[in-house]
């Protein structure tokens, strides 16, 4: 069974294609469209990588951020956190919270599936 | 002398342009008198020291050198067709300065090889008539006008004519003929 | 499943996205301020550029990317959402609406559309700041202790230098921002292979104090990879900040980064910047170094901080030997910028009259010799001989006033080669040598023009397109080379192309038919080339927009030709032409040797002289042309007859060997009078196009005598059967 990344994002074509992307290269993916729902899917058990939107509806990716870190089973999870250009003030928040690797909207695939791979290998 | 007489007029009639414009001054060629307009002229000088071109048509005196810069001199004498001049005591050059042809604002300096300088004349605009269709001794179109004096007649030069450079074309067309000549 | 697969899923969403955003826009008409509505606008947008951007939709990405900095500015309060900026975002939406469509039928947007799209971002741009570009994050760096030398890895002799080196010291706090090193060590084997590895752990703490939270792990790491320096470093992008990461390239490269140093631009003669731009570090580190130099300036006394070459250095940031090439490139090129600073503007017409009055000072000098020489004052000739010293070095340092380097020149056709290579589709490198060789500024500017065209003759005509070289199995691209060499007191430049060569074939079929030879004639191939020289020749068969517009090689001609040089031609079928131009090394002053013909004086520039001799005894006149000289035969041209003078009566006449460009021929004369140093002057325009007269100068008694033109003399020993003079 290979590495396990959940992806946090509003944009179900977003989960889709990243989704996509990171099955493709072997990795086993969970999705959740905001903040409480992927810390209600993560709930005890912990996942290799996560990857999340900062600005979602309910939840943001920051507060999300926060709570997760605080659980146990997944205070060394590795994040990285999808943001834009425009979210430059939401980065020092983010960086705050522990989050350390960034990828800027819009990205290709490819450049996530690279990001993914320095985290926690192919 | 008459050498510094007309040097000093150029001088004077300098400052007075509508002077000048009538004065001329006369030289002799073969014994005929001709005229210049002093405007052209820079200086008189006495003969001397002229080093000849090889290959280039008899009325090329030569060139000497004038305080440094090295200036042709022509054999007027040549240009109307006649004898070499000879050479004697009396033999002067008349530097003349003529606009360059096809060079902007720049100007030539030519001499002209005369038997002997005479006088600076006074030959006003309207007693400078102009020149006979036919009967002179010189190419009509090296003549600018005829200069009446009290009891002459005089030739005004047409210089830019006499030395104008689409008319002479000397070296190319020599070029080839005197080594043709010379080659055969 | 492929990425259209998820298309639908996109479109379906982003209409979505339009449908909320319709509905905020309603709301916000009534209620501008309504912080949910906001939220969800811009949200709208944001969402539909990200997507649009994983699917490579780079025209919405776009598009929605200057809605969204909009909206951004409404979501900070910087902008208010009044009626006008209402409507417009209504437009946009709809322009978004038009654009999915577009995607929906697999189409591109057509030109209507993208219009519409520009007006909209002008309009949404007025309410942007000048720049809208997006601040970059500043890069913050660990302070750097530098104290844990990178010592321990011992380097394979083999390919020790062929490997990278990367020393890594994870911060603390790595792990529990979940980053794990190991992933990155990992990953480098995605650019290479990791070869060797060491783990540091002089950090471990005592058990009893140790974090297992924190990361206490150094590692030294060898790696074998063809990436670049930047492309190692981005690797530990995620950890940069609170790691310390350095990496040394391998000593393989070394070649390499030299090569760049010596590309990196002149203006740039700093050396961090010289080390950037040739790769050996990476502008992160050089920040990073600097920012670190600040601080200690700031900290301790301003003298104490490290410089930055000692610096990289010491973090083992670059090996000391690239250190040391950077320093040497950067005081190259701070000299030849110190050069140049100390240049100093004059007016050329000053240089000309001090010209003119050194050339003034060395006739009357001249004229001052002879008079002495008939004195018997030994005082009086030893300070006369002093001022002829002093005046010697005048002369030579008066022209050297006016000698500049031809590389300006030559560095223009960069420029001509670039810009008549894309014209023509060809693919040319320029090859440039002897750049620095000096010449008299007016030759300088007078080769201008006839090198200008000898270049875009050389590829517009010699230099085939890629296609017929590689028919002919030569390299795609054309070797253009450009050069000048001082060769026995001239200059030589050549032009020489590796292209298809000149045709002989053609030229002679052409210059038959225009009666430049008979029908028969079988000239040798420098005649043939020669030929091209001819007013009005052009051999190109197709005028192309470049060269053969019938002015052309006659003009080139002529205009070296007036320089007092030559030009002559190599060719050969297939492997290019060569053009050489041959020049005197200056135009106003020359040593001269001095002859005398029939009562006339000429002067023979002295560097074409050879050797001077006494007519043997058993060469009379009229009965051969040649002499033997030391088993060569070397043809003569009596100058005398040659320029139509008089014969003198002299005992014994004596023969000036001359040289130029590879030719030699005697000069037959009356006397040989010695050497002296002449001003050239110009004959003026009634004497242009006299054959074998270049020039004139005035000799120390006031006479003028005529210079000899010897490659014009030269060219007429061979052209004209010299043999007619003699009888």
């Amino acid at each position: 069974m290979g590495k396990s990344v959940l992806i946090v994002d509003d944009s179900a074509s977003v989960r889709q294609v990243v989704g996509m992307t990171l099955r493709g290269a072997g990795y086993t993916v969970l999705e959740a469209s905001d903040g409480r729902d992927a810390l209600g899917k993560l709930g005890d058990s912990r996942v290799n990588l996560v990857i999340s939107d900062v600005n979602m509806p309910g939840m943001d990716g920051i507060s999300f951020l926060k709570e997760m870190k605080a659980r146990p089973a997944n205070k060394f999870t590795p994040v990285i956190m999808l943001t834009t250009e425009s979210g430059d003030s939401r980065k020092q928040a983010g960086k705050e919270a522990g989050a350390r690797a960034w990828i800027v909207k819009p990205f290709q695939p490819a450049q996530l599936l690279e990001a993914v791979s320095k985290l926690v290998g192919p | 002398m008459n050498l510094v007489k007309s040097h000093d007029t150029h001088q004077e009639s300098g400052e007075d342009n509508a002077d000048a414009l009538s004065q001329y001054l006369s030289f002799q060629i073969k014994g005929e008198s001709y005229a210049i307009g002093i405007l052209s002229i820079r200086e008189i000088i006495q003969y001397g020291r002229v080093t000849s071109v090889p290959m280039m048509p008899d009325f090329i005196h030569g060139v000497i050198n004038l305080r440094g810069a090295v200036v042709p001199v022509i054999d007027l004498a040549r240009r109307f067709g006649k004898s070499a001049t000879q050479i004697n005591r009396r033999t002067c050059v008349v530097l003349i300065e003529l606009p360059n042809e096809g060079g902007e604002n720049e100007t030539q300096l030519l001499g002209l090889l005369v038997d002997t300088v005479n006088e600076v004349v006074d030959i006003p605009p309207e007693a400078v008539l102009p020149p006979p269709a036919f009967g002179s001794r010189i190419r009509s179109d090296f003549i600018l006008g005829m200069g009446k004096l009290a009891d002459d007649f005089i030739i005004v030069l047409n210089v830019p004519r006499i030395l104008s450079r689409g008319d002479m074309e000397w070296v190319n067309q020599l070029d080839h003929s005197a080594l043709k000549a010379d080659a055969n | 499943m492929s990425l259209s697969d998820a298309l639908p899923t996109f479109l379906a969403e982003a209409r979505g996205l339009l449908e909320a955003m319709e509905t905020a826009l309603g709301v916000l008409d009534g209620n501008p301020n309504d912080t949910g509505a906001i939220n969800s606008l811009f949200r709208a947008a944001h969402t539909i550029k990200g997507s649009a951007g994983l699917f490579g939709l780079d025209h919405i990405v776009d598009f929605t990317h200057e809605m969204e900095s909009v909206l951004d500015r409404v979501r900070d309060g910087a902008l208010s959402l009044n009626s006008s900026r209402i409507e417009l975002m209504l437009l946009c939406r709809d322009h978004i609406d038009r654009l999915l469509e577009v995607v929906e039928i697999g189409s591109e947007p057509d030109e209507a559309l993208l219009t519409q799209g520009e007006e909209l971002t002008a309009r949404l741009r007025q309410d942007l700041p000048a720049s809208a570009a997006s601040p970059s994050d500043p890069i913050h760096w660990a302070p750097v202790t530098g104290d844990d030398p990178v010592r321990n890895l011992g380097s394979d002799p083999t390919e020790g230098d062929t490997l990278w080196h990367l020393s890594l010291r994870f911060g603390r706090d790595v792990l529990r921002h979940g980053m794990d090193p190991l992933s990155f060590i990992h990953y480098l084997n995605t650019l290479g292979e990791v070869r060797q590895v060491y783990t540091v752990t002089d950090a471990l703490p005592p058990a009893e104090e140790m974090d297992p939270e924190s990361c206490y792990l150094g590692f030294e790491i060898r790696l074998h990879s063809e990436a670049d320096k930047q492309c190692i470093e981005d690797v530990f992008d995620f950890v940069r900040e609170e790691s310390q990461i350095r990496i040394l390239p391998p000593g393989a490269h070394f070649p390499q980064f030299l090569a760049l140093m010596q590309a990196v631009p002149e203006d740039n003669h700093r050396l961090g910047e010289i080390l950037v731009g040739c790769g050996a570090i990476t502008e992160r580190e050089l920040e990073h170094m600097l920012d670190a130099q600040a601080r200690q300036k700031s900290d301790a006394s301003p003298t104490s901080a490290p410089r930055l070459g000692e610096a990289l250095v010491q973090e083992e940031r670059i090996q000391p030997e690239l250190v040391g090439a950077a320093l040497r490139r950067q005081q190259e090129v701070r000299r030849r910028q110190a050069q140049e600073s100390r240049l100093l503007r004059v007016r050329a017409d000053k240089l000309d009259s001090l010209i003119d009055l050194v050339g003034e000072l060395v006739i009357a000098g001249a004229g001052l010799q002879a008079q002495v020489q008939g004195q018997g004052d030994t005082a009086l000739h030893e300070s006369a001989q002093e001022i002829a010293r002093l005046v010697d070095g005048i002369r030579d340092g008066a022209m050297n006033l006016r000698l500049v380097e031809i590389g300006e020149t030559f560095s223009r056709f960069g420029r001509v080669v670039r810009d008549v290579s894309r014209e023509t589709g060809k693919d040319i490198a320029l090859r440039i040598e002897g750049a620095e060789t000096e010449l008299d500024k007016t030759v300088v500017e007078r080769l201008a023009d006839p090198l200008t065209h000898l270049v875009r003759n050389a590829i517009d005509h010699g230099i085939e397109s890629p296609e017929i070289r590689q028919a002919r199995s030569k390299p795609s691209q054309g070797q253009l080379h450009l050069g000048a060499r001082h060769e026995a007191g001239s200059v030589v430049i050549e032009i020489m192309d590796d292209g298809g060569g000149l045709d002989r074939e053609r030229i002679l079929a052409k210059a038959k038919e225009r009666g430049l030879l008979p029908s028969d004639a079988e000239p040798d191939d420098a005649e043939v080339w020669n030929l091209i020289f001819e007013p009005g020749f052009s051999t190109a068969q197709s005028v192309s927009n470049l060269s053969g517009r019938g002015v052309g090689m006659d003009v080139v001609k002529q205009a070296i030709d007036a320089l007092r040089g030559g030009i002559e031609i190599e060719s050969s079928p297939g492997q290019g032409s060569t053009f050489r131009i041959r020049l005197p090394l200056s135009l106003a002053i020359i040593d001269g040797f001095r002859v005398s013909v029939s009562g006339n004086e000429y002067v023979v520039p002295l560097d074409m002289v050879l050797e001077c001799m006494e007519m043997p005894r058993d060469l009379t006149e009229g009965e051969t042309p040649h002499l033997n000289l030391r088993g060569d035969v070397l043809p003569l041209l009596p100058l005398g007859a040659f320029f139509g003078l008089p014969k003198a009566s002299v005992t014994r006449r004596n023969i000036v060997v001359v040289q130029w460009g590879g030719r030699s021929a005697g000069l037959l004369v009356d006397e040989l009078q010695g050497q002296l140093q002449a001003v050239i002057k110009p004959l003026g325009p009634l004497f242009k196009g006299l054959p074998g007269i270049s020039g004139s100068t005035i000799l120390g008694s006031g006479e003028v005598a005529l210079v000899l033109d010897v490659p014009g003399l030269l060219e007429r020993v061979v052209s004209v059967d010299s043999a007619s003079y003699l009888q």
